[in-house]
C-alpha cells in the first residue's frame, strides 16, 4: 500500500510511554510520501527573526481528483524527547485539496495569504511535523540531527537556516526518505516548489576578493548560479547583470550571457574582475531569464569598501606582558569626528566586539584606544586621555603564535552595518614576548617602545651616524642590550652575533628577522658569559643585494667563575 | 770578511726566529698579544702571555701594538721586558686594551726555571678596568673593578727539534672576569734547517668543541716569513719580519672570514733564542 520508503511506526509505543501528545491509532503506519493522500510539500519552521505569522505548511495533492483534508491532524514533534507530539490543527469536512493543487495552513503574514490561518509554533529543529490521517496513515517529516526514529522517514532532512523552507523538490518527490525528499528552497506557499524556469543566484554566494581593494584597482567578484527548473537553460538564454550602488547613485558595473547551458539542478560558478571607486558599494547581481517563474531568487547583493575606510588601525598589542589587557590603537582618518560606538572589533572568529566607554566623538587625525579591560589599560598607562580610552565587548580574544597561514590572528574593524574598514592579519613571529605592532614605515613592525605607545605616534628616531649601533657598549652579565639600524632599503633581513677575540662565534642573539628600514631590537646578553666580544651586525634587503656588514666592541662585565 | 758577516747573521737568527714566534700569535692572546706563540717563548711579552719561560737566559725588551679585527675600539698596547740569570727567567709587562669604557689596563708579571731542554712557569695578571662609573657599585667594590688570573706554562724537547708543551694561563680568577676564556692548551712544533711546523689544539671550557692550529715558519739570513691556518672558522695569516743586529721589526696579518683582519707590529730588542 505505501508508495515507498516506508518504516513501522514506533511512536504509538512511544507515546503510550511518554504521554502528553494526541492518540495515533495502534494499526497506524508511516510512510514518507502517502500513497492517495496529499503530501507534506513544504514547510517553513523558522522565519529571519520572529517566526510568529510566518510559520506554514503547504501540503500538495499529485493526483488528478481532489482529496479530503477531513480529519487529518498536523501535529508538531519536539526531537528532544520521545513521544512529544503537540498537535495544530486538525482539518474540517470542507478541506480538500483540489486535483494537483496545494492547501496552506500557515500564520497571518505568510503572503499569499493561506487557506487556513494558525499560529503553527513549529520547532526549529531537530525536530519534526507529521500528518496523522483518519485512516492511520502517517507521514513524517523531520529536520535535523534526531535522536529518536519517530521523528523521521528514511533519514531526517536538513535543517535549513532562517528565511528558508523545507520544500519537496520535486513536489511529488518520492525517494525513500526526508533527506532525499526534502531540501532547502526559497519560501514559495501555494506555488510549486520547482519551477518550470527558475534559475537562481545562490544566497550567500557573493564574495568579492580581495576584500577591499584599493580604488581602481580590480577585484574579482564570484558567485553561483544553480538551474532550480525543472527544465534546462540553454547557454546564453540568461544574462547576469552587475551594478554598484552607492549613495550618489548607481554605476553599472557589467551584463554578460550565461555562457554554460543549465541543466536542471546544475550550478555555474561566475567570475568577474571589476574596478570601484573609493567608498562603500552595495554590489547587486541579478540574472535575467526569460519565463523565470521565482523572480524572487534572482538577486542578490554584497556591501563592499574599496580603498581605506574611515578608521584605521595603528597599533596592536595582541600579547601584553604587565597585565594592562590586549588593546589596539586606531586612527581617525575621515577628515570628519566619528562615533566609536557606531564599529565593531572583531578577530578571525564571528565575535564582534563593540566600542563603549569612552567619550565624545574622535576627532580627525586622533587616535583613541579600544581595550580588552579599560581599567587595567589605564592603570598601566594612568597619563592617557581616559575620554579616548573604550573599552571592547565582548573583546575578540588575539591569538599569541602563528598557525599554518603564517599569521596569528587578525584585527577586523567594520562599520555597523558590517562594512569592512580594515582587516590586518599579523604575525607573531619576530616579535619579542610584550611588544606591540605598529604601523609604521609602510608596514607592521615590532614597536619602536617595547611598551607600547597607546595615544602616541610611534617614537620618531634619530638617523644613526653609522649602519647599527649595538648599545650599551659596556653591560652587565645578564643585562639587556639594543641594536640600532637605520638602512637604505624600505625592509631588510637583519642578524646579530657575537664573536669572541679568539674569533670563535659565542652567540647568536639576534637570529635573522625582516625589519623597517629603520629600527630597533632589544636582546638579552643573559646566556653570554662575562668577557669582551665582537658584535657582528649584518643586514641585507628584502628580496636580492648585497649585504650590510658592521662591527662593534661589547664588554659584559661580570665576576669570573 | 764574509764569513764574519756569516758570523753576524748567523748570531741574528735566534732573534729572527724569536720574532717570527712572537707575531704568530697564539690563538687566545689578549693583553701580551705579541709576545708569545705556540712553545716555549722566545719574548717578554710571550712568557707573561703563556707562562712557558725561554729557553735562554738574556736581557729582552719589546713592545707590540694590535688591532683586533679592525676595530679602533679594540686595539692592544703591550710592553715587556725579560731577564735570566743560570736557570731562572723572569718577565714583567704592562699593556692597555681598548676604549676607556670598554677596556682595561693590564701588569703581567712571569717567574720559572728553564734549561736548553726544558722549562716550567707561572704567570700572573692583574687588570683594572679603564673606566668604572664613579659612584656605582662597582667603585665601590674592588672585585668589580679589578681582576686577576693566575695560570702555568711547561714545555719539554722530546727529542732533537721536537718540542711538546702545556699551558693553562687561568688556572685561578678572582674578580672581574678576564676579557677571554683561555683554556689548556697543548701543542708540538719540530724544528730544523730554518723550517718550523707547529700543531696547537685548545679545549674551551664547558665542552665546547676544541680549536686546532697548524703552523709554517721559514727564514732566510735576516728575513724571516710565516703562515698559520686555524678552524672554527678557517682562517689564515701571514707575518714577515726584518731583523738587524739585536733590533727586530715585524708585521703580520690574519684574516677572519666574518671579522676581518687581526694586525699586529712588533718592535724587540734582544730576546731569546730557541
Amino acid at each position: 500500500m505505501l508508495r515507498g520508503g516506508v518504516s513501522l511506526l514506533a511512536a504509538a509505543a512511544a507515546l503510550a510511554a511518554g504521554g502528553g501528545g494526541p492518540a495515533v491509532p495502534a494499526t497506524a503506519a508511516a510512510a514518507c510520501a502517502p500513497a492517495q493522500h496529499p503530501l507534506i510539500a513544504e514547510v517553513l519552521y523558522d522565519a529571519v527573526g520572529d517566526d510568529t505569522g510566518w510559520e506554514f505548511v503547504e501540503f500538495h495533492n499529485p493526483f488528478d481528483r481532489a482529496l479530503p483534508l477531513a480529519g487529518v491532524r498536523l501535529e508538531a514533534g519536539d526531537g528532544s524527547g520521545p513521544g512529544r507530539w503537540t498537535l495544530r490543527w486538525t482539518g474540517n469536512a470542507v478541506d480538500s485539496v483540489p486535483a494537483g493543487g496545494r492547501f496552506v495552513v500557515g500564520g497571518a503574514k505568510v503572503q499569499p495569504a493561506p487557506r487556513v490561518v494558525v499560529t503553527l509554533e513549529l520547532q526549529n529543529g531537530p525536530d519534526a511535523l507529521r500528518a496523522v490521517w483518519p485512516d492511520g496513515m502517517v507521514e513524517v517529516v523531520g529536520y535535523g540531527a534526531l535522536e529518536f526514529a519517530e521523528y523521521w522517514c528514511g533519514a531526517p532532512a536538513v535543517d535549513v537556516t532562517p528565511g528558508q523552507s523545507l520544500a519537496r523538490v520535486p513536489d511529488d518527490a518520492d525517494l525513500g526518505g526526508n533527506a532525499a525528499d526534502f531540501r532547502a528552497a526559497t519560501p514559495s506557499p501555494g506555488r510549486a516548489n520547482r519551477a518550470q524556469r527558475d534559475l537562481a543566484v545562490l544566497a550567500g554566494s557573493l564574495a568579492f576578493t580581495p576584500e577591499q581593494p584599493d580604488p581602481g584597482v580590480a577585484a574579482i567578484l564570484a558567485g553561483r548560479i544553480e538551474n532550480r527548473g525543472a527544465t534546462a537553460v540553454a547557454a546564453g538564454e540568461a544574462m547576469l547583470v552587475a551594478t554598484a550602488v552607492a549613495a550618489a547613485g548607481s554605476v553599472p558595473l557589467f551584463a554578460r550571457a550565461v555562457g554554460a547551458a543549465l541543466a536542471p539542478g546544475d550550478t555555474v560558478a561566475f567570475e568577474e574582475p571589476l574596478a570601484l571607486e573609493a567608498g562603500k558599494w552595495w554590489l547587486r547581481m541579478a540574472l535575467a531569464l526569460p519565463g523565470d517563474e521565482s523572480p524572487a531568487n534572482d538577486a542578490d547583493s554584497l556591501l563592499v569598501r574599496s580603498g581605506p575606510g574611515p578608521l584605521e588601525l595603528t597599533e596592536i598589542q595582541f600579547h601584553p606582558a604587565a597585565g594592562e589587557g590586549e588593546w589596539v590603537e586606531v586612527r581617525n582618518r575621515s577628515g570628519a569626528p566619528l562615533d566609536l560606538a557606531a564599529f565593531t572589533l572583531s578577530d578571525r572568529g564571528t565575535t564582534r566586539g563593540v566600542p563603549a566607554g569612552g567619550e565624545g566623538a574622535l576627532e580627525p587625525e586622533s587616535l583613541a584606544v579600544l581595550a580588552q579591560d579599560r581599567a587595567a589599560l589605564l592603570r598601566a598607562f594612568p597619563a592617557l586621555d581616559v575620554r579616548r580610552v573604550w573599552s571592547a565587548a565582548p573583546w575578540p580574544s588575539l591569538n599569541n603564535s602563528n598557525d599554518s597561514t603564517g599569521f596569528a590572528d587578525a584585527v577586523v574593524l567594520r562599520e555597523a552595518d558590517g562594512t569592512l574598514c580594515q582587516r590586518v592579519n599579523y604575525s607573531a613571529a619576530g616579535d619579542p614576548a610584550g611588544v606591540p605592532l605598529e604601523w609604521r614605515a609602510g608596514g607592521w613592525w615590532p614597536a619602536s617602545d617595547p611598551a607600547g605607545t597607546p595615544l602616541r605616534p610611534p617614537r620618531a628616531r634619530v638617523p644613526l651616524a653609522r649602519r647599527f649601533e649595538c648599545a650599551p657598549r659596556r653591560l652587565h652579565e645578564g643585562g639587556t642590550a639594543t641594536l640600532a639600524w637605520d638602512l637604505p632599503w624600505s625592509r631588510a633581513h637583519i642578524s646579530l652575533e657575537l664573536y669572541d677575540l679568539a674569533g670563535r662565534r659565542v652567540a647568536r642573539p639576534l637570529d635573522e628577522f625582516l625589519a623597517p628600514a629603520r629600527g630597533e631590537r632589544t636582546w638579552p646578553a643573559g646566556a653570554v658569559a662575562p668577557g669582551l666580544y665582537v658584535t657582528l651586525a649584518r643586514a641585507r634587503p628584502d628580496g636580492s643585494g648585497d649585504w650590510i656588514v658592521e662591527r662593534g666592541a661589547l664588554r659584559i662585565e661580570g665576576s669570573a667563575r | 770578511m764574509r764569513a764574519a758577516r756569516i758570523r753576524r747573521l748567523a748570531a741574528l737568527a735566534p732573534v729572527a726566529l724569536a720574532a717570527v714566534i712572537a707575531l704568530a700569535a697564539r690563538a687566545a692572546a689578549q693583553d701580551f698579544t705579541s709576545a708569545t706563540l705556540p712553545g716555549p717563548a722566545s719574548s717578554a711579552n710571550g712568557f707573561i702571555e703563556s707562562g712557558l719561560p725561554p729557553r735562554h737566559a738574556g736581557p729582552a725588551f719589546d713592545a707590540s701594538y694590535a688591532r683586533w679585527f679592525g676595530l679602533p675600539e679594540l686595539e692592544t698596547r703591550a710592553v715587556a721586558c725579560g731577564a735570566g740569570w743560570r736557570l731562572a727567567r723572569v718577565a714583567a709587562g704592562f699593556s692597555q686594551t681598548g676604549e676607556p669604557d670598554l677596556g682595561w689596563s693590564a701588569a703581567g708579571l712571569a717567574c720559572g726555571v728553564a734549561r736548553t731542554d726544558g722549562g716550567a712557569g707561572l704567570r700572573a695578571v692583574a687588570r683594572r678596568d679603564r673606566s668604572i662609573e664613579p659612584g656605582s657599585a662597582a667603585a665601590a667594590r674592588l672585585d668589580a673593578r679589578a681582576g686577576a688570573e693566575v695560570g702555568w706554562g711547561a714545555w719539554l724537547e722530546a727529542a732533537r727539534g721536537l718540542r711538546l708543551w702545556a699551558t693553562v694561563p687561568q688556572s685561578w680568577s678572582a674578580g672581574v672576569a678576564p676579557p677571554l676564556d683561555r683554556p689548556l692548551e697543548i701543542g708540538g712544533e719540530f724544528e730544523r734547517d730554518g723550517l718550523i711546523l707547529w700543531l696547537t689544539r685548545s679545549a674551551p671550557s664547558g665542552g665546547a668543541e676544541a680549536d686546532h692550529g697548524a703552523g709554517v715558519a721559514l727564514r732566510s739570513g735576516s728575513l724571516a716569513a710565516w703562515a698559520l691556518v686555524r678552524d672554527r672558522p678557517l682562517r689564515g695569516g701571514v707575518g714577515l719580519v726584518a731583523s738587524a743586529r739585536r733590533l727586530f721589526v715585524a708585521a703580520a696579518v690574519e684574516s677572519h672570514p666574518e671579522l676581518g683582519e687581526t694586525v699586529r707590529l712588533a718592535l724587540g730588542l734582544g730576546g731569546a733564542a730557541r
